[in-house]
């Protein structure tokens, strides 16, 4: 028996060693078609379901929140946004809108700073052109907010409404691009299954604490720093963990992939 | 006010739709390559006279590494009756030129292009025209001088000219530099990308692989009938893939064929490379949109191809102008569009620049190429992209100046960072 074995292994197509030049995968587009099923359906239709109750209760947690550390408790209000889904929650307040003189202040610092990161950080440019735009659009914001204050189309409410209803738009998105990204990939059953489920829990988590950091801290600071959070800290940085997250899935597979028994699911040419 | 809203928030939409062409456009190629029976390069051409060929080494200053390229030259298995080496140093003031003469006194096949005179016309274009009237020989390969071709290399490259409808063949370049650091670490996923996936995925697909102006070979007589190589145009391999096309010609890409080049090892030295790319290649868009688009000898999936390759240094110039368009409709009140598809923009911060490659399609490549750890520096390509956006812009501009003033181009070369015996400088 064991001899049997042995010869079965030894012919075994694990043992052929596929160069990099023009191996690929068996196509597998029943496991593709069930995998964008089961994960993408169903994370939207409960998105539909029940994504009108976690805005509530999101905001609620927010309230309790700004109760706690400026003793103020703001109204949340609801409204219609999508027709098939539950009315979004928001926020009723309006936030700070800044002076003059703090107004110049912050746009002369972010001038200072976008100098002081490209002629001096010269070393990892990349990340100093990254943060020179974020201050080039806290610049810009500070300069609207001078000449322009009383046209400021948001107040923080309208902010937090539309933080929430886009944020559904993007949870969507956010699945539907991480599900067609990893049935590009050659799968490791199951495997690919969590990596969805882990990309949407970070991201339900990673967006609802930058929901009730940015509302607060918006509210602290003021309405100036509304547009660089959105633009430099907001979508962004969602696809930052999202590509992190599947950088460790794509490891996986070439881990697997290299290994003498998956070397059996290459095929030539 | 209502017309300057209605623009820009057309703008947005267009760029929305850009990416998800180019999203699209990829993920295809992903697809086709991780999955599909790929398209091998005349493989089953082993017993077959070999034509002549020339291989030209354009050189300004490079005594750090000529060398290398000449060692590795002389080590492949290609007849020396039917090779010659042509180097055209071209204005060095270091000792290239003697390194070179060394070579040329002890080979016969060696034959040194100096170009020293000081009113001669500098540059790659304008010294490979020179050096192509030296050679009687049909093909003509031309290599970088930091590179390092594998001993078959020769034979794979000329093999593919057996077929008369073979106009130019493009090898894979391989970084030999990948772990020095991050940035050669983003470019070794960045060319996996775009050779592994993207060229090949292109290749199987019958659309327009490109001829990348080093590791590669083209038909002399194809180009000489029309004068050369543009000398006002600094990425004369891109003006080469077109111009074959036009002709009626195709390019071959042989992922077999893989040789070694030495990547930029710093920003600063990347960030130059990058802008005179960017110039280059926006120079022949301008000249070839219009030539390309209403072409009779390509397909229209071809012509999409190569447009869409056309626009590839356009692209991060668009997403530049998106990202403050939005910040622009964000202040004038417009942010429901602005939120509703900001993802797609944001997904093309997440591509590699070059071959506009996004995230999936370098991991695709990264499991093909059996990479590892090099996969966990996948989310560092979004700061890249900030900077190679920066610097696409400049050489757009710079092109744009180009097209305006029909100045002449300049010898632009990449620091070299090791010496003759692979250690860093």
């Amino acid at each position: 028996m064991a001899k049997k074995v042995e010869q079965q292994e030894n012919n075994e197509k694990a043992h052929i060693f596929y160069r990099r030049d023009y191996r690929h995968v068996n196509a597998r587009p029943i496991e593709t078609i069930f995998l964008l099923f089961v994960t993408v359906v169903p994370f939207i239709y409960l998105m539909i379901e029940k994504y009108g109750d976690f805005a509530y209760w999101l905001n609620k947690k927010t309230v309790g929140l700004f109760k706690e550390l400026f003793g103020i408790e703001p109204a949340i209000n609801k409204v219609k946004f999508f027709p098939f889904t539950a009315p979004i929650s928001y926020l009723e307040i309006s936030g700070k809108t800044p002076g003059f003189t703090a107004c110049l202040i912050i746009a002369v610092l972010s001038l200072f700073l976008i100098l002081i990161c490209l002629q001096i950080f010269t070393q990892n440019k990349p990340l100093m052109i990254y943060i020179s735009i974020s201050l080039f659009i806290t610049m810009i914001s500070a300069l609207y907010f001078m000449f322009f204050k009383d046209k400021f189309p948001y107040t923080l409410g309208s902010y937090t409404y539309l933080y929430m209803s886009q944020q559904f738009v993007i949870w969507c998105m956010v699945a539907i691009i991480t599900s067609v990204s990893l049935a590009v990939l050659p799968g490791i059953y199951g495997f690919d299954f969590l990596t969805f489920i882990g990309i949407m829990v970070y991201s339900i988590l990673f967006g609802s604490v930058r929901y009730i950091v940015f509302v607060l801290g918006l509210n602290f600071l003021s309405n100036l720093f509304m547009a660089p959070v959105y633009f430099m800290f907001g979508i962004f940085l969602d696809f930052l963990y999202i590509v992190a997250i599947y950088a460790v899935y794509v490891r996986k597979v070439s881990d697997v992939y290299s290994k003498r028994k998956e070397q059996g699911r290459w095929s030539w040419s | 006010m209502e017309l300057v809203i209605a623009i820009m928030k057309g703008y947005f939409v267009v760029t929305v739709i850009v990416m998800i062409c180019y999203a699209i456009r990829h993920y295809i190629f992903s697809y086709n390559r991780m999955f599909y029976k790929q398209k091998v390069s005349y493989r089953d051409i082993y017993d077959s006279e070999y034509p002549k060929i020339a291989v030209l080494i354009p050189m300004h200053n490079e005594e750090l590494v000529v060398e290398n390229v000449l060692e590795s030259l002389l080590k492949c298995d290609y007849d020396r009756d039917k090779m010659e080496i042509i180097p055209i140093n071209d204005h060095s003031d270091d000792k290239t030129g003697e390194i070179l003469d060394k070579y040329s006194e002890k080979y016969n096949f060696v034959k040194v292009l100096h170009r020293n005179e000081p009113d001669q016309l500098r540059g790659k274009p304008v010294g490979l025209n020179e050096a192509m009237e030296l050679t009687d020989a049909e093909i003509i390969i031309v290599f970088d001088a930091d590179y390092r071709p594998s001993v078959n290399m020769l034979k794979k490259l000329a093999t593919a000219f057996k077929d008369p409808q073979v106009g130019a063949v493009m090898g894979r370049v391989i970084p030999i530099n990948a772990n020095a650091n991050k940035l050669t670490t983003l470019l070794n996923l960045e060319r996996t990308g775009g050779y592994q996936v993207d060229q090949q995925a292109r290749y199987n697909l019958g659309l327009i692989p490109q001829y990348g102006g080093t590791v590669g070979g083209f038909r002399k007589e194809l180009l000489l009938e029309n004068g050369g190589f543009d000398t006002k145009i600094l990425a004369e391999d891109t003006e080469l893939t077109y111009r074959m096309y036009l002709k009626g010609y195709t390019v071959v890409y042989d992922n077999s064929a893989e040789c070694y080049e030495e990547a930029p090892e710093t920003w600063t030295v990347r960030g130059k490379q990058i802008r005179r790319w960017s110039r280059g290649h926006n120079e022949v868009m301008f000249k070839y949109f219009w030539k390309f688009l209403f072409c009779n000898n390509i397909s229209i999936l071809q012509k999409i191809d190569g447009i869409m390759l056309l626009f590839i240094y356009f692209v991060p110039v668009l997403l530049f102008i998106a990202l403050f368009d939005s910040v622009g409709l964000f202040f004038l009140g417009e942010m429901n569009i602005v939120g509703t598809w900001m993802a797609f923009i944001a997904l093309g911060f997440y591509n590699a620049w070059g071959n506009f490659a996004p995230f999936y399609e370098i991991s695709a490549g990264a499991i093909l190429d059996g990479l590892k750890k090099e996969v966990y520096a996948l989310p560092l390509l979004s700061f890249s992209f900030y900077f190679y956006m920066w610097y696409i812009m400049r050489g757009f501009f710079d092109a744009l100046i180009d097209v305006f003033t029909s100045r002449n181009v300049t010898w632009a070369k990449t620091k070299r960072f090791k010496n003759k015996e692979g250690e860093a400088k």
